[in-house]
């Protein structure tokens, strides 16, 4: 309750206190103690599986060491992230504008712009793939010899599959959209960039001196979202037959059940971490604004 | 939000004749007392009330007045029964009913905004209470809501939901709503402080009409000083969690108790005074104390800006700064030596010639001036 | 404007035409004997049939169960949480955990899972060699549903809290000034208002878990009746003539089932627009 008197102007202390409610205590314990086990069990146990030396008893960390060395890994986690970063920028580049102009200038189109981001997360990644599978077939079986073909062809290098990349941006959409329309509300970015065409900046000025900077922390948001999504995607890369992070990381599965454990773990609590340091950063700067 | 009601049915007051109306149907056995006794809250380091004793009469209109965090809106939630105090009592016509539950109580309150359930008509926002008392038949509750909205002017609404009602609109619902299940004390929340300022006279206007239709008990907290003094017949003024003084408009505007209250409750000027055997000088005169005299030392006088007399003069000390016309009167701000500076009320027919920069003398009235120590009083 | 012109045609190229051509090619089928091509309903007949109708089937009941198990863990932790005073730090954790499981866990889960449950399991071995207990297997329906929910719960989490925190103070003060119960404020004002997201959130983990294929192909290969796992087997099967347009038709099946959960959320949401602004 000491939050209770925050800042000026506030009025009402935040949570009444109500007579009665002592029995809402243990009930969330409860609540907290189940599924607290449910969630912490899964990872301890991870841990302990690839810490525990089986020949010799006791501890080790030689399945997280030996994870560099693996075979295939350098390779695949390589190809990830660069698909990673490609697809970021893609996904910026087509997503930011649409987000500051739906919010400026074309109020009207935000719901339909809702609605598309929104289809990815609905739709089952699978049967776009199954989709864009019968697309990529065209090739052989209708523009043989032609340039659509070699062009088609050319996005499914297996060294750098652009088509992946072309697929994750989808899939990317609602995270990216929803990060930067965030940052876009809670910005003030009408006032900002009416400001600065006062002042007399032109578009592009104003697009890299006040919008740019004023979602900071969104577009980084949006970014990292985007990274962890594509190092985590299976289904796609599964599908269409190529080598990425978490395809290798099953594939490897096979021989050394630890290692796969050990890169699981690892980049389960790396993304949460990053998370959490984005977290902190966006509510410090949300404190330096207020 | 500007979307003041407009039409003549639904913007003047209802009809409030004492004897023929829905207001009549409503009056109510004459109020009920209120009456706090010691009451203290900490919240974690913060005193937010420090023994506060206050006797509210029944049918009284008491406003609470004060800055923000004073404790005043801690003390209405300690009357609802949202606040436990860690000490002390609340009595309610003679009953301590510090432990009754605020859905006990039968209080009625009117929340700063936002209170009205959006999923539900405004009907049935109004009938809520009877509702969940199970008091009459459905068609009972709905006679009743509708002459609760037409006492606040908005039966034409019943039906609408609450987002498609302006800011006003929505508190007077709010209003009907507490009302309607007649409670024996009305607690208001700042219920004003979101509206736009036209609004917000109107709906305090007709609020106290309805007050005094109906003689219901009324606590009504604001942090807005014109509006205490216009609608209630006592202002208790509240600084961290005590009562500085509770006294009517009147008293508390021509005698504060304290400079606190002085500062806060309409405009004072601060003006450095010498104090004398019995009397005080400011200004080049000598001037009655009025009330208790401070303790001998520095001191200041405390005058209102109607306190200060004018007069263009060539030679003299003051000048104008800026002037700012208000309809029958125009306050001037008056610049003097050291530094001071003064705000003046000056009839607008006579003030015509004084213009920005116009050299000026100025005298306070001939009356007994109040007088404190000069010790620094915040900011209100 | 010009500046939105790349992203619809982007979506329209790499999201629609997909959609578009599985919609179409699911009705074509290739003899198997001429290899000549035609349309025909043949694929859309069979799903309903024999291993398809199986998969289907199975999809559908983990995916409901799932969805309602997650929806009611979720929204009980969710509120747990916002009821915890001084609970920022723990707000923030669980949230950002949540995105994490919620969005990125796929094949990693699978594989924590593993490693706690599966044959060789920690928990599993503990289980077995201290207690004599068996029976168990990660490698079936319930197993599956037990690795869903571990998503499930934290999405549910992440998009129920928002709505959460949208209940305001004042309406639960006023319905007990008003003399109502908890009970009576949940019936009439904070269950009606919370309905709508709360079926929606739902409508989401059901779709979630409806597509979800990483961790079941990690789990279980294709030993439990999913139609995610048949879709892929029929991709990836170079013996049976025609197995790639059945698998197209099966994807379709899952678009008009994901389409009809679609169409109910946006019914119930145009019913909640009603009050809401």
């Amino acid at each position: 309750m000491t939050g209770g008197m925050t800042g000026a102007g506030s009025v009402a202390p935040e949570t009444p206190v109500r007579a009665g409610r002592r029995g809402s205590g243990r009930w969330r314990w409860g609540v907290f103690a189940v599924l607290g086990v449910y969630f912490l069990v899964p990872l301890g146990a991870s841990i302990w599986y690839t810490i525990r030396d089986r020949r010799e008893g006791g501890i080790t960390l030689e399945p997280y060491t030996r994870i560099p060395g693996a075979e295939g890994f350098a390779e695949a986690f390589g190809r990830s992230l660069l698909l990673a970063s490609l697809t970021v920028v893609i996904a910026l580049a087509l997503v930011l504008p649409v987000v500051v102009l739906v919010e400026l200038r074309l109020p009207r189109l935000r719901t339909t712009v809702e609605l598309i981001t929104l289809l990815p997360l609905m739709l089952p990644p699978i049967a776009l793939v199954v989709g864009v599978r019968s697309v990529l077939a065209w090739a052989p079986d209708h523009f043989l010899d032609t340039p659509v073909a070699e062009f088609m062809f050319a996005l499914q290098e297996p060294e750098l599959p652009w088509i992946l990349v072309l697929v994750y941006v989808v899939l990317a959409m609602p995270f990216v959209y929803r990060a930067l329309d965030a940052g876009v509300r809670g910005a003030g970015l009408r006032t900002l960039t009416e400001a600065a065409r006062n002042l007399g900046a032109s578009w592009p000025r104003v697009m890299l001196w006040v919008v740019l900077p004023a979602l900071r922390t969104s577009l980084l948001n949006a970014a990292f979202l985007t990274v962890a999504l594509v190092l985590g995607e299976f289904t796609v890369a599964n599908i269409l037959g190529f080598q990425t992070f978490p395809t290798w990381i099953v594939t490897a599965a096979g021989a050394e059940p630890q290692l796969s454990v050990a890169v699981s773990v690892l980049s389960l609590l790396l993304t949460w971490g990053l998370l959490l340091l984005i977290s902190a950063l966006d509510r410090r700067r949300r404190e330096d604004l207020a | 939000m500007t979307a003041v009601p407009s039409t003549p049915s639904t913007a003047p007051p209802p009809d409030l004749h004492p004897d023929v109306g829905a207001a009549a149907a409503l009056r109510q056995q004459p109020g009920v007392g209120v009456r706090l006794e010691d009451l203290t809250r900490r919240y974690g380091s913060v005193l937010a009330l420090d023994g506060l004793d206050l006797d509210i009469a029944g049918g009284e209109f008491l406003a609470l007045l004060g800055p923000s965090g004073c404790g005043k809106t801690t003390a209405l939630r300690a009357i609802a029964g949202f606040e436990r105090p860690d000490s002390g009592r609340v009595l309610l016509g003679g009953d301590d009913v510090t432990a009754v539950p605020a859905s006990k109580r039968d209080m009625g309150m009117v929340f700063q905004a936002y209170s009205l359930f959006p999923n539900l008509t405004v009907a049935d926002n109004v009938a809520f209470g009877l509702r969940v008392r199970r008091r009459g038949s459905r068609a009972d509750r709905r006679r009743r809501a509708e002459e609760l909205l037409e006492l606040v002017g908005l039966a034409d609404r019943a039906g609408r939901y609450p987002h498609q009602l302006s800011g006003g609109q929505q508190q007077r619902v709010a209003l009907a709503r507490a009302l309607a299940v007649e409670p024996r004390v009305l607690l208001l929340d700042e219920p004003l402080s979101a509206l736009d300022a036209q609004v917000r006279v109107q709906l305090r206007e007709e609020i106290r009409r309805l007050q005094l239709e109906l003689g219901i008990t009324t606590v009504f907290v604001t942090h807005d000083q014109a509006e205490a003094l216009s609608v209630a017949d006592r202002v208790g003024v509240m600084r961290s969690g005590r009562l500085e003084q509770v006294a009517s408009p009147d008293e508390l505007y021509e005698r504060p108790a304290t400079a606190f209250v002085a500062q806060f409750v309409g405009t004072m000027n601060r003006i450095p005074a010498t104090l004398g055997d019995g009397d005080v000088e400011f200004l080049g005169v000598r001037r009655e104390i009025l009330g208790a005299a401070p303790p001998p030392g520095a001191a200041i006088a405390l005058v209102r800006p109607e306190g200060l007399l004018v007069e263009a003069d060539p030679r003299g000390a003051g000048r104008v700064v800026t002037r700012t016309f208000s309809g029958a009167t125009t306050r001037l701000a008056v610049a003097l030596p050291d530094g001071l500076e003064v705000r003046i009320d000056v009839a607008s027919v006579d003030s015509q010639e004084l213009t920005p920069g116009t050299p000026v003398t100025v005298t306070p009235a001939e009356r007994p001036a109040l007088v404190a120590a000069a010790e620094p009083v915040e900011e209100a | 404007m010009l500046g939105t012109l790349p992203f619809f045609v982007y979506v329209a190229v790499v999201l629609f035409l997909p959609f578009g051509v599985l919609a179409v090619e699911a009705f074509r089928v290739t003899d198997p004997v001429t290899f000549d091509e035609g349309w025909s309903t043949d694929n859309i007949a069979r799903i309903t049939e024999g291993a398809s109708g199986r998969a289907y089937l199975g999809s559908l009941r983990l995916s409901a169960v799932t969805a309602v198990l997650g929806a009611v863990l979720g929204l009980a932790l969710s509120v747990a949480i916002l009821r915890t005073r001084r609970g920022r730090l723990l707000r923030r954790l669980v949230l950002t955990a949540s995105g994490v499981l919620a969005n990125f866990g796929g094949v990693p889960l699978a594989f924590a899972f593993l490693a706690t449950i599966g044959s060789a399991g920690v928990v599993t071995s503990l289980l077995t060699e201290t207690l004599g207990l068996e029976g168990f297997t990660l490698y079936s329906m319930t197993g599956l549903g037990l690795v869903y929910l571990y998503f499930l719960i934290p999405l549910m989490v992440l998009t129920i809290t928002p709505a959460l925190e949208a209940l305001r103070p004042q309406w639960r003060e006023a319905a007990d000034n008003l003399g109502a119960s908890g009970w009576q404020y949940w019936r009439y004002v904070g269950g009606p208002v919370l309905a709508p997201p709360v079926l929606g959130a739902t409508m989401l983990l059901f779709a979630s878990s409806f597509a979800a294929y990483a961790t079941a192909k990690a789990l279980v290969g294709s030993s439990v009746p999913l139609v995610t796992l048949q879709i892929a087997d029929s991709l990836q099967s170079n013996v049976v003539v025609g197995a790639e347009n059945l698998g197209k038709a099966l994807a379709l099946g899952m678009v008009v089932i994901v389409g009809l959960v679609l169409v109910f959320y946006a019914w119930v949401q145009r019913r909640a627009q009603r009050w809401l602004a």
